[in-house]
């Protein structure tokens, strides 16, 4: 059958051309065609084409009002901003919790390969057979002919699968959450006591891609901040502006169980208060529920996902000025390369030749995340991390009290004499002007109320989506077109519905070249 | 394009007679004459197709070009569009494949997203969105599959819910059910790609011919109603919008 279809095809090619010539303006069925399409993200069905009015000239206005109301029109503006926003986290799957605590298969009994060398001398897993105890409780080992100590299994129901059993080593499978020895087992030090394992139910430990999970879950929760406002009809400031999350299963478990833990990229000190997470388990992939953030939080600039997709604040600052501000940081031609050892041995990048025309405005703008943790989510609270901090001085100064705090989010080292003023302040306020000080405090959404003030983030808002539902760059001339359609955003109190509306009802997106 | 060669070979004729001899007397105006018996001046640029029009009677030309409108160009869906156009056209048939090793048919747009230019903002931020050759081989795979499954289903589904066999059966024909045949050909072309036609226009020929080929290569009027489906789902004018 598919020969003979194959072979009739050139059929066409053999009549004559019929190709559809550029029209000044669709009909009204061609109309009703891509604007469903890029609406709702299909065709229309065959009742839609049939419930055109007679001589109508294109898609009729209570259509695309129903239409922008409709969840697939949610849908297509979440896939529209993940061109903007690039919310896939899964690189840093394994990140969120340190790879000792990762569970492996083998020989179908569940281990942490990364701890078994201290407990049985080599990386292998326990005896495949049923744990015994001493009468005190402690496990049994066996001195193995290979030289390795080893202990039984016991079964669990994992906190990934709670209705199915499987073998995890006796080491691993302790369910203290505080160690007889007072080490909480879901911490940092838990990997030092031999008496902490994966907690009660493994929900300290990793496991069956509960890792993915958790950064889907991330990304997937940035998609359901922008689905709920387009839904919702909210200003588009919101966006920016907003202090709610969306939290799942495994996002609850994580910052439940597993948060405190030392992960690489770091979600601590916690951006929001723990109490306010709802009662749900890991296995609620599916269940979606809405939580207030503090006030600090500024909408999707924020989010776990795009912290973590853009994990230093430059990056974020990149990001926001390119997807929404249509700024991207570009030297001038002829700025680069620089001109000699001693240009760039400044330190001050919004000083440096080859540097500064990018950096003397990304520097101050990337600072608006200064209390956010880099390679990670956490925030710093300005009670616990103050601009300067006596101890991180003095650990500057003589090498002594250095805490991790110190080390990790204020300056201690100075390898230039410039950088020594800023020795024991935080990091974000390294070569920081008086004037941009305010950008460490106020945080992201400073940022995008100052670009909402001066026009740009409407305008470029405005520019991007009338490119991405014409699928071209506009040209210059189109600028006056571009103004008329931020405005009337601006003057919608942001309605990004109405702004897509007009764009799809302009004459420019009828005609079709 | 036309009227604008017309005035640039009347502008070069007029321009050529006056350099040849200013001083000579001015001869009465020659009659009108068809284009056809007219010396035709030599082309200089533009274009080869023959120069027609009405001389002497003040043909009103364009000195520039007219303005080109600003314009959406056609673009191509992408493949979530695609996926859910396809079942949105073929009354739900999803281009899902059973795997190997058995279970559940899988939904191929999910599974060669990646190789289909779907982005995951991990290592691919931007679609590619070009009607490539890849692109079409798949597409003539995911036409081939859907269509298989349509032409062999719709017949079978109530009235009500068919999406391909509205207005004539699979066993029509266009020399024995022409009217039917017509009016499912225009059906389909509204459906499938948003084209209204009206009864009689030349468009249909060419779809007519390829059922009419494609049902007597194949040996059944069957055959003829898979090409035109697989036709209509590879017509630039069903993915491109």
């Amino acid at each position: 059958v598919v020969a003979v279809v194959a072979a009739s095809l050139p059929a066409l090619a053999a009549q004559p051309a019929t190709c559809p010539v550029d029209s000044p303006l669709v009909d009204a069925a061609q109309h009703l065609r891509a604007a469903s399409l890029d609406l709702r993200g299909t065709v229309p069905a065959f009742a839609e084409y049939q419930g055109l009015p007679k001589n109508a000239q294109q898609v009729p206005d209570q259509t695309l009002d129903a239409w922008l109301a409709a969840p697939e029109f949610a849908a297509q503006a979440v896939r529209r901003h993940r061109d903007l926003l690039w919310n896939n986290i899964s690189a840093s799957g394994g990140r969120f919790t340190p790879v000792s605590m990762n569970l492996s298969l083998v020989q179908g009994v569940w281990y942490r390969p990364n701890l078994a060398p201290s407990v049985r001398v080599q990386n292998v897993p326990c005896k495949d057979e049923p744990a015994t105890y001493t009468a005190q409780g402690s496990i049994v080992w066996e001195d193995m002919p290979d030289g390795t100590k080893r202990e039984g299994w016991v079964w669990v129901n994992p906190y990934w699968a709670p209705q199915t059993q499987i073998k995890v080593c006796a080491y691993d499978a302790q369910d203290d959450v505080v160690s007889p020895a007072g080490t909480f087992c879901g911490g940092p030090a838990s990997t030092q006591d031999l008496a902490c394992g994966c907690g009660p139910n493994l929900h300290f430990c990793q496991g069956a891609g509960s890792q993915a999970m958790l950064a889907d879950s991330f990304s997937e929760a940035l998609d359901r901040q922008i689905h709920a406002l387009v839904l919702d009809n909210r200003p588009y400031t919101d966006l920016f502006t907003e202090t709610v999350a969306w939290v799942n299963g495994p996002i609850v478990h994580f910052y439940q169980w597993q948060a405190d833990e030392p992960q690489q990229v770091r979600m601590v000190p916690l951006a929001l208060d723990p109490t306010v997470l709802p009662k749900l388990e890991f296995t609620d992939r599916d269940k979606w529920v809405k939580v207030q953030l503090p006030p600090f939080h500024a909408g999707i600039l924020t989010s776990p996902a795009f912290l973590v997709r853009f994990q230093s604040n430059r990056a974020r600052a990149n990001r926001f000025y390119n997807a929404f501000l249509c700024q991207p940081f570009q030297a001038p031609v002829g700025g680069i390369p620089v001109a000699g050892v001693a240009a760039i041995s400044e330190p001050d990048l919004q000083k440096r030749d080859g540097c500064k025309y990018c950096h003397v405005l990304l520097e101050p703008s990337a600072a608006y995340w200064g209390r956010w943790t880099e390679n990670g989510g956490g925030f710093l609270t300005a009670a616990e991390f103050p601009p300067q901090r006596k101890d991180c001085l003095q650990c500057a100064m003589t090498g002594l009290g250095c805490t991790v705090d110190c080390t990790r989010y204020y300056l201690t080292k100075a390898y230039t004499a410039p950088e020594k003023t800023f020795l024991g302040w935080l990091k974000a306020y390294n070569f920081r002007l008086p004037q941009h000080v305010k950008n460490v405090e106020h945080g992201p959404k400073l940022l995008a109320m100052t670009a909402l003030a001066d026009n740009r983030l409407p305008k470029c808002v405005a520019w991007s989506t009338a490119e991405w539902l014409l699928d071209r760059t506009l040209q210059p001339e189109e600028a006056p077109w571009a103004e008329t359609l931020s405005v009337q955003f601006a003057a919608s109190n942001y309605n990004w519905r109405k702004l897509v509306k007009s764009v799809v009802q302009s004459d420019v997106y009828r005609r079709r070249k | 394009v036309k009227a604008r060669d017309i005035g640039m070979a009347l502008a070069l004729a007029v321009v050529g007679c006056a350099h040849e001899d200013v001083s000579a007397p001015k001869q009465a105006a020659a009659p009108l004459t068809k284009p056809d018996s007219v010396p035709q001046p030599e082309r200089v640029v533009g274009s080869t197709d023959p120069v027609t029009g009405e001389v002497g009677a003040g043909v009103e030309v364009d000195r520039l070009p007219p303005p080109e409108l600003p314009a959406r160009p056609w673009k191509r869906m992408n493949i979530d569009q695609l996926d859910q156009a396809l079942q949105r056209v073929s009354g739900g048939i999803a281009w899902a494949i059973q795997p190997a090793a058995g279970g559940k048919a899988v939904n191929q747009f999910k599974v060669l997203a990646r190789t289909l230019g779907k982005p995951d903002y991990a290592e691919m931020t931007e679609e590619d969105l070009t009607p490539s050759s890849l692109f079409q081989k798949f597409l003539l795979d995911v036409g081939t599959h859907v269509c298989t499954e349509l032409v062999k289903v719709d017949w079978a589904r109530p009235e009500s819910k068919r999406t391909f066999f509205v207005h004539a059966g699979p066993k029509a024909t266009v020399a024995a059910n022409a009217k039917d045949v017509d009016a499912n050909l225009r059906h389909l072309l509204l459906r499938f790609h948003g084209v209204t036609l009206a009864p009689d226009a030349p468009e249909l020929q060419k779809w007519r011919f390829l059922l009419q080929s494609a049902a007597k290569t194949g040996g059944a009027p069957e055959t003829g109603w898979l090409a035109v489906c697989v036709g209509l789902v590879n017509h630039p004018q069903f993915y491109l919008y």
